[in-house]
C-alpha cells in the first residue's frame, strides 16, 4: 500500500466525486458524507506519504500502469510537492466540512448538494494532481480539472457570480493555451514531456530563442493562473462573489498550485547558468514588486470583506513571486513557506468572513461593530490571521517575510527590503481597520441565524468552528515550527542549485 | 517559384499562419463585446493551439503510427505523440466550451442579455 500512495492519494477522492452524485440519488445526506470521508482519507494518507517521503531522504517515483519515464507519466514526490499536498488534502478535507452547514443535504434538491460537493472534490483532485504529477502535459489536464472546477464553484456564488465567472473562464483559457503552448516549444526542442528528462536535455539545446519563447509563454500562462499583478484582472471578482463556503478553497490554493509550477519550471526544468535567467528573474521581479503595492493600495479602497481580501491575495502572490525573483536559496525557502502559510492564512480568513455571514449576514466592515462580544472564537482567530497576514511573530507571516527578506540581502537587494516593509505596513492599515470596526465601531441591529441560546451556548455549528480553529492553530504551528518546515524542503531547493 | 513558396510554407509559413490564428482569437476575444462572439473567438485560439502541435508532428512522406510489417525505422511513420496530446486538448475544450454555454444561459437568464455593454452598463468612448 505505502508503494502506491501517490496515486491513491488521488483516486480515492476522485471515487468519492463520482460516486458522490449516484449515491445522493438515494440519499443525499451519505452522498455529502461520501466526499468528506474521501477527502479525509486522502488527507491522512497524504500525511503518511509526507512521512514517508521524510524516513526516505530522497524522491518517491511512481510510474503509472509501470510504464518507465520518460515514456509514461510518473509522478514525483520530493520533499516540496509533499508539503503542498499535505498542505491541499488539509484544506479540501476542511472546507469539505465547513460547507455542509451551507449546503445542506435537501432531499427536495439533491442535485444541488450532490453537485456541489462533487465539484469541490474535483477542485481538490486536480490540485492534489498538479502537485504531485512530474509530467508537464498531464500538469496541463490537471489545471483545466482545477479551472473547470473553479468555474462552477465561481459561478454558484452571489448574483453577480456568473459573469465573474465567465471572465475568468475567458482569461483561465488564454492562461492554459499560453502554457500548453510553453509546453509545445518546449517539446520542439527536447522531445520529451518528462520534466526530469526535458531538464536534461534542455542543457544540449542551442537554439536560445525557442527557450526564451518557452519561457514567455510559461510566465504569462502560469501568471494568468496564480493572478500575478498584470494579469490578475478576472481574481477580485471571481474570488469575492464565489460561492462562499468554497471560497476558502479558491481563494486558499487556487492560486497557490501554479505558483508551485511555476517554481518547477523556472528552477526544476530550466538551468539556472542559462544566460537569459537573469532577464526573467528581472522581468517576473517587477511584476511581483508592481502587484505587492497595487494589490496593497486597491485593498485600501474596499470597505467590502471579500474584495479587501481579494486584493490581499494579489499583494500576496506577489511575494511568492518575488522569492523566485531573488533566486538564492533565502528567497526560494521563503516562497514555498509562503505558499503554505497563506494558504492556510487566506483560508482562515475567508473561513471568518463566510461564518461572519452565515450568522449575521455581515458582508461590509461597517457592520462588523461590537461582533466580537456574540462571536469571541471567530473574532479571536480573524485577529490571529491578520496580525499573521501582517508579518507579526511568531505567527508563519513573518517567518516567511523574514526568509525573503534574507535572501534579497543576501543578494543586495535592498529595493525588495523596502518593498516588503512598504507593503506589511499598508497591511497593518487595512487589517487594523476591520480591528477598529470589529472592536469599536457601532453596534447594528441584525438578525441572529444561528441564536447561541437554542444551540447550547455555541456560537456557530461545530462544523464551522473546527475548520476555523484548524487554521488558526495551524498558521501558530507553521510560525513556531517553521525551521522544521525549512529543514525539510531544504535537501530538495538545494539539489536545485547543486545540479 | 511554387517550390520556393512550398518550402517557405513548410518551414515556417505554417507557424505563421497558426499564430495569425491565434492572435486573431485573442484579439476576438478582447474586442468583440458578445460573449457568444467571445466564445467562438476562444474556439478559434484553441484550435490554433492544436494546430501548433499538430504541425509539430508532421512530416514529409510519413506514414500512419499503427504497427506494419515493412515499416522499420522512426523516420517512415508521423510522431503520433502530439496527436494524443491534442485528443485530450480537444476534450478538454469541448468541456470549456460547454461551461462556457451553461454559464452563457445562466447570464441570459439573470440579466436578459450577453452583451457586455448592457450588462456591465459602460461603453467604450468612441
Amino acid at each position: 500500500m505505502i508503494n502506491h500512495l501517490p496515486v491513491l492519494i488521488i483516486i480515492v477522492p476522485l471515487m468519492g466525486a463520482i460516486l458522490c452524485p449516484l449515491i445522493s440519488y438515494y440519499s443525499p445526506e451519505w452522498g455529502k458524507k461520501t466526499v468528506i470521508g474521501a477527502l479525509f482519507a486522502s488527507f491522512v494518507m497524504s500525511v503518511m506519504q509526507l512521512v514517508n517521503v521524510a524516513e526516505r531522504g530522497e524522491p518517491v517515483h511512481y510510474w503509472m500502469g509501470g510504464w518507465n519515464p520518460p515514456y509514461g507519466i510518473e509522478f514525483v514526490i520530493d520533499g516540496v510537492n509533499a508539503v503542498m499536498i499535505a498542505m491541499v488534502a488539509a484544506i479540501g478535507a476542511m472546507t469539505a466540512l465547513f460547507s455542509s452547514p451551507f449546503e445542506e443535504a435537501n432531499p427536495k434538491h439533491r442535485f444541488r448538494s450532490a453537485g456541489y460537493y462533487s465539484i469541490l472534490c474535483f477542485l481538490a483532485i486536480g490540485l492534489l494532481g498538479m502537485s504531485s504529477t512530474g509530467d508537464a502535459f498531464n500538469l496541463y489536464v490537471f489545471m483545466e480539472i482545477v479551472s473547470l472546477a473553479g468555474y462552477g464553484l465561481i459561478a454558484i456564488g452571489e448574483e453577480k457570480a456568473p459573469v465573474a465567472a465567465f471572465r475568468y473562464l475567458l482569461t483561465g483559457t488564454i492562461g492554459a493555451c499560453m502554457y500548453l503552448m510553453g509546453v509545445g516549444f518546449l517539446y520542439s526542442a527536447t522531445g520529451t514531456l518528462n520534466m526530469a528528462d526535458m531538464a536534461v536535455r534542455l542543457q544540449d539545446v542551442e537554439n536560445m530563442t525557442v527557450i526564451i519563447i518557452a519561457m514567455a509563454c510559461l510566465v504569462v500562462g502560469l501568471g494568468v493562473k496564480m493572478a500575478l499583478f498584470p494579469l490578475h484582472g478576472w481574481q477580485p471578482a471571481a474570488h469575492s462573489y464565489a460561492h462562499h463556503a468554497a471560497d476558502p478553497m479558491i481563494a486558499g490554493i487556487m492560486i497557490k498550485i501554479p505558483a508551485y509550477a511555476m517554481f518547477r519550471f523556472f528552477f526544476c526544468i530550466f538551468d539556472e547558468s542559462l544566460p537569459m535567467m537573469g532577464t526573467v528573474h528581472k522581468i517576473v521581479g517587477v511584476m511581483a514588486v508592481c502587484g505587492i503595492l497595487f494589490g496593497s493600495l486597491k485593498a485600501l479602497r474596499y470597505h467590502k470583506n471579500n474584495k479587501i481580501l481579494a486584493y490581499s491575495s494579489i499583494c500576496q502572490v506577489g511575494y511568492i513571486a518575488l522569492g523566485f525573483a531573488i533566486g538564492n536559496f533565502y528567497g526560494i525557502a521563503g516562497a514555498v513557506l509562503h505558499i503554505v502559510s497563506h494558504a492556510f492564512m487566506k483560508t482562515g480568513l475567508f473561513y471568518t468572513s463566510a461564518a461572519l455571514k452565515y450568522k449575521y449576514h455581515i458582508e461590509y466592515t461597517d457592520n462588523m461593530g461590537q461582533v466580537y462580544r456574540k462571536m469571541p472564537v471567530t473574532s479571536l482567530t480573524l485577529v490571529t490571521l491578520a496580525l499573521s497576514m501582517v508579518g507579526l511573530p511568531p505567527f508563519a507571516g513573518f517567518f516567511s517575510k523574514w526568509y525573503l527578506a534574507l535572501g534579497a540581502i543576501q543578494n543586495g537587494q535592498y529595493f525588495y527590503v523596502a518593498v516588503l516593509v512598504a507593503s506589511s505596513l499598508l497591511g497593518a492599515i487595512y487589517f487594523f481597520r476591520i480591528f477598529e470596526k470589529l472592536f469599536m465601531g457601532e453596534e447594528t441591529e441584525m438578525e441572529d441565524r444561528y441564536p447561541a441560546a437554542e444551540h447550547g451556548g455555541k456560537e456557530l455549528p461545530l462544523r464551522i468552528m473546527i475548520p476555523l480553529l484548524m487554521a488558526a492553530a495551524m498558521i501558530i504551528a507553521l510560525g513556531l515550527g517553521n525551521s522544521l518546515v525549512v529543514d525539510f524542503i531544504e535537501k530538495t531547493v538545494l539539489e536545485v542549485f547543486l545540479a | 517559384m511554387i517550390d520556393v513558396f512550398e518550402i517557405f510554407l513548410a518551414e515556417k509559413g505554417i507557424y505563421m499562419l497558426t499564430f495569425i490564428l491565434m492572435g486573431l482569437g485573442i484579439f476576438g476575444m478582447i474586442v468583440c463585446g458578445n460573449y457568444m462572439k467571445k466564445i467562438i473567438c476562444m474556439n478559434i485560439m484553441q484550435v490554433a493551439i492544436i494546430f501548433f502541435f499538430l504541425t509539430l508532428g508532421q512530416k514529409d512522406g510519413g506514414t500512419l503510427p499503427v504497427l506494419v510489417h515493412n515499416l522499420t525505422s522512426a523516420e517512415e511513420y508521423i510522431n503520433p505523440l502530439p496527436h494524443a496530446l491534442m485528443l485530450t486538448a480537444i476534450v478538454v475544450s469541448l468541456g470549456t466550451t460547454g461551461v462556457a454555454l451553461a454559464l452563457l444561459m445562466k447570464i441570459k437568464e439573470i440579466y436578459g442579455t450577453i452583451e457586455e455593454e448592457e450588462i456591465t452598463g459602460k461603453r467604450w468612448k468612441k
